[in-house]
């Protein structure tokens, strides 16, 4: 069994097996995709309600220090709201790409994405 | 018919005061020990007389082990392998937490706000104290996106800084929603059940029902409590990159 093996046997070995583990996770378990899915979105649609709430605070908390009331109340909460939508723009914008740099797999007819 | 909010009230166990702080024993903190006994023993009993081929426990525990280090290098890279025992301890307390908290009788120590909260800010100034550590005062430059015009810049900045503390209060307020939500809502069924079983006649048939709904419901509830565990300790490996490769 354990005799030594040459580096040639070897690398054709690596390769076995890669190819092996290839054929073995073929693709994402739908609902690996759809548990992930869950969490990025409950990850973003909280940011946007947390940013809004975070923002409004901090403004009030500003306002009562420097008798501005209620301006910066009013700017902070906008801010906070589109930190929030920015947070999920990025997120949105990140995905596109991944997905927009996936090479179309064979047998698949080429759309019109991109243009 | 007791009320849903009841399973979240804390009982002192063992009364203590100490220099007019109340630091009473509760049943929060009482399922915190099993949460963490459970999860030792879990980890040691399963590595115990370890072998090259694993047997079932051993797979169990290496496999977890592994899905948090996988985490870990995709999100952080070669320089996060020093925070795996951090972010691996957390996942199962997490875990643990919220799958013990779906037992009959149990409590969930995760639905406390407070608790989640500690758990953020602690993993907040954690942040604050590795990326000043690392990068000094150009961490600041995180409030920076690059390539930003710079007449948005004092706006764009403006946002970052609350976007940026945000994060303890969504990373706490997530979990402790989830887990709220999920327990309210067992709870709620759980009592159609009875009262309607109560009702008699035709009422105690269509009891059937929310039992129904109750059983997809915990089957949700353990999907959320993985899915909840998983999504705490990957956004912990999220903000401890930016603190750790200061990307942008």
């Amino acid at each position: 069994m354990n005799t030594p093996r040459s580096n040639d046997e070897l690398a054709a070995l690596d390769a076995q097996l890669a190819e092996a583990r290839a054929r073995l996770v073929p693709t994402a378990d739908p609902r690996a995709v759809a548990s992930s899915a869950l969490a990025q979105g409950s990850r973003y649609a909280l940011e946007i309600v947390v940013g809004t709430a975070v923002g409004g605070f901090l403004g009030w908390q500003l306002d009562r220090w420097l008798g501005t009331k209620p301006w910066l109340a009013l700017l902070f909460l906008l801010l906070g709201m589109v930190a929030g939508f920015m947070n999920l723009m990025r997120a949105v914008n990140r995905e596109a790409a991944i997905v927009n740099a996936e090479p179309v797999p064979p047998g698949v007819a080429p759309d019109q994405e991109g243009q | 018919m007791a009320s849903p909010l009841e399973q979240f009230e804390l009982h002192k166990l063992v009364t203590a005061d100490v220099m007019g702080y109340d630091v009473s024993f509760t049943n929060s903190a009482m399922f915190m020990v099993v949460t963490v006994v459970l999860v030792g023993l879990f980890l040691v009993l399963g590595m115990r007389n370890a072998k090259l081929v694993p047997g079932r426990w051993q797979t169990a525990v290496e496999s977890t082990h592994e899905f948090v280090v996988g985490m870990v290098d995709e999100n952080i890279g070669p320089n996060g392998r020093k925070y795996v025992p951090f972010i691996f301890s957390l996942f199962m307390f997490v875990l643990f937490a919220n799958l013990i908290g779906l037992i009959p009788f149990a409590f969930t120590t995760t639905s406390h706000l407070a608790v989640t909260f500690a758990f953020a800010s602690f993993i907040f100034l954690l942040c604050l104290v590795i990326g000043f550590a690392r990068h000094g005062f150009h961490f600041f430059s995180l409030f920076v996106p690059p390539q930003t015009p710079v007449v948005l810049l004092p706006l764009i900045v403006l946002i970052e800084m609350i976007s940026f503390l945000t994060r303890p209060l969504t990373l706490s307020v997530r979990l402790f929603a989830n887990m709220t939500a999920g327990h309210i809502l067992l709870k709620v069924f759980a009592g159609f059940i009875i009262s309607l079983g109560l009702a008699g006649g035709i009422w105690s048939a269509v009891a059937v029902l929310p039992m129904a709904m109750n059983i997809a419901l915990y089957a949700l509830e353990l999907l959320v409590s993985v899915v909840q565990a998983y999504v705490f300790a990957l956004l912990t490996c999220v903000y401890l990159n930016d603190s750790i490769n200061l990307s942008h």
